[in-house]
């Protein structure tokens, strides 16, 4: 069975399934968004698997320890088999208490062994097979989108990211700095005209859409801070953004950050990851407000 | 085939290539979407002529916001040749906005990178003698319609380089 009829089957038995409610987008306010964390963070100290014995031998300094209450920097207790970072206590941690969050480690990257995190992102984001011959113009995103038939996709990213690449056009719009747009309204609908008549008018028309609806709704967020709203910035900001945006017009979305850089020292480390965590949390608490049901986070390693 | 039958003859190969109607096709004028490096240059050497650019940065800075910024690229394939690639909603909205940009002023070009430079005087100019005596005649009824719209030099510039016409 390969991954095509795989989804179709999904969306066969749809109303018995939970993937099921991503998969069905008639009659469903389901909505996928796909947070991709880019940058290298030590996958096995997120993710600890704490039943494994060579992952102590490796590791015998900065591996964390296992699951013990008395034990701050101990690992938090997932199950038998795994353990999550104690610097993510108090923001993925939770979650996993209320079965809001779940781990599907080496997702995407069973054959890759490069432990390159550059390749690695590129293996995730094609969703093809690391040996053999790829396509470079395919991401699993862009081929999720055409598969679904009532999928409306989005990139909040400035540039369309290589998970999106592929034959259905996807517009993509950056949040950070959404300004008034300097093509005015007028300039907008002169440029439409040109373009009725050729083969690009569906994109051009598309992309005015998609441009003036986010910058309506975020203007919308705007006036509400101007009159006394607490302003979100950096990734709250564009965690609202998202979700508003998720809730009112899209439904597989794609967003990307940093998750972390390459840094050798425990304490280091132990930052960055919070920082990503704390930046994927807010974002669930934002999608959580705006009821959009299921956010999947990817975080790319190495 | 030429490669086969000819045991890898470069000469040979490349013969076929050339001679090819395909290519052929792709040489005429306006068969492809131009990709941002080639829109960009084209604008500016359009709207400037043989005057000489004394600030590249804010040329890089479209390549950026356009996706096709001096060795950016992600992968190893290199940045795509197909139009498709560079014609998307959101890739069209930003080279609206480029266009704008290089259509309303000299946007920094010819301030020198230097401390305490000014910016030498310049502005774009598109209606030049290469626009009235070739170009004009090139342009669909639709696009001089929105062009006789025009409330300004900036704005008509704004609207020639985001034409149809102008992305081939």
């Amino acid at each position: 069975m390969n991954r095509r009829d795989l989804i179709k089957a999904f969306a066969a038995i749809a109303p018995l399934t939970v993937a099921g409610r991503v998969w069905a987008a008639p009659a469903t306010d389901a909505r996928l968004l796909v947070v991709f964390l880019r940058g290298a963070y030590d996958a096995a100290n997120v993710l600890v698997p704490v039943s494994s014995d060579f992952y102590y031998n490796s590791r015998p300094t900065l591996g964390i320890a296992r699951p013990d209450a008395g034990n701050p920097n101990g690992a938090l207790p997932l199950g038998p088999e795994w353990g999550l970072h104690p610097a993510l206590r108090d923001s993925i941690f939770p979650l996993w208490g209320k079965r809001e969050i779940a781990f599907v480690p080496f997702a995407g990257t069973m054959d890759d062994l490069t432990r390159s995190h550059f390749e690695t992102q590129d293996t995730i984001e094609l969703g093809q097979s690391a040996s053999g011959t790829r396509d470079y113009r395919s991401g699993f995103m862009s081929r999720l989108a055409t598969e679904l038939s009532r999928a409306k996709p989005i990139a909040f990213t400035e540039q369309l990211p290589l998970m999106f690449r592929g034959k259905s056009q996807i517009p993509n719009i950056g949040l950070g700095n959404v300004g008034k747009p300097g093509v005015d309204d007028r300039q907008a609908q002169l440029i439409k005209d040109m373009y009725a008549q050729s083969n690009l008018a569906a994109s051009v028309s598309e992309g005015f859409r998609v441009r003036d609806d986010v910058y309506r709704s975020i203007s919308e967020e705007m006036t509400a801070a101007n009159r006394g709203a607490v302003s979100p910035r950096g990734f709250e900001l564009s965690a609202r953004r998202i979700g508003r945006l998720m809730r009112e017009q899209f439904n597989l979305g794609l967003s990307t950050s940093a998750a972390g850089t390459h840094t050798s020292t425990k304490g280091r480390r132990q930052d960055i990851s919070r920082t990503g965590s704390a930046n994927l949390a807010a974002r669930l608490q934002a999608f959580r407000r705006k009821s959009v049901r299921r956010v999947g986070a990817i975080p790319s390693s190495s | 085939m030429a490669f086969k039958t000819s045991d890898g003859d470069i000469a040979a190969v490349l013969a076929t290539m050339v001679h090819a109607p395909e290519f052929a096709a792709s040489l005429t004028s306006g068969s492809r979407f131009k990709d941002p490096v080639q829109y960009v240059l084209s604008a500016l050497r359009l709207a400037y002529d043989d005057k000489i650019v004394l600030n590249t940065a804010p040329v890089q800075n479209w390549f950026n916001r356009l996706g096709e910024g001096l060795f950016n690229h992600e992968t190893p394939d290199g940045y795509a040749l197909t139009s498709a690639s560079w014609s998307g909603p959101g890739q069209m909205m930003v080279r609206f906005e480029v266009a704008r940009q290089i259509g309303s002023g000299s946007s920094g070009l010819f301030k020198p990178d230097l401390p305490n430079a000014t910016d030498q005087p310049a502005f774009p100019l598109i209606q030049n003698a290469l626009y009235f005596n070739g170009l004009r005649q090139t342009l669909r009824p639709t696009t001089l319609t929105a062009l006789d719209k025009a409330i300004s030099p900036q704005d008509w510039n704004t609207l020639f380089l985001s034409s149809p016409e102008f992305m081939r």
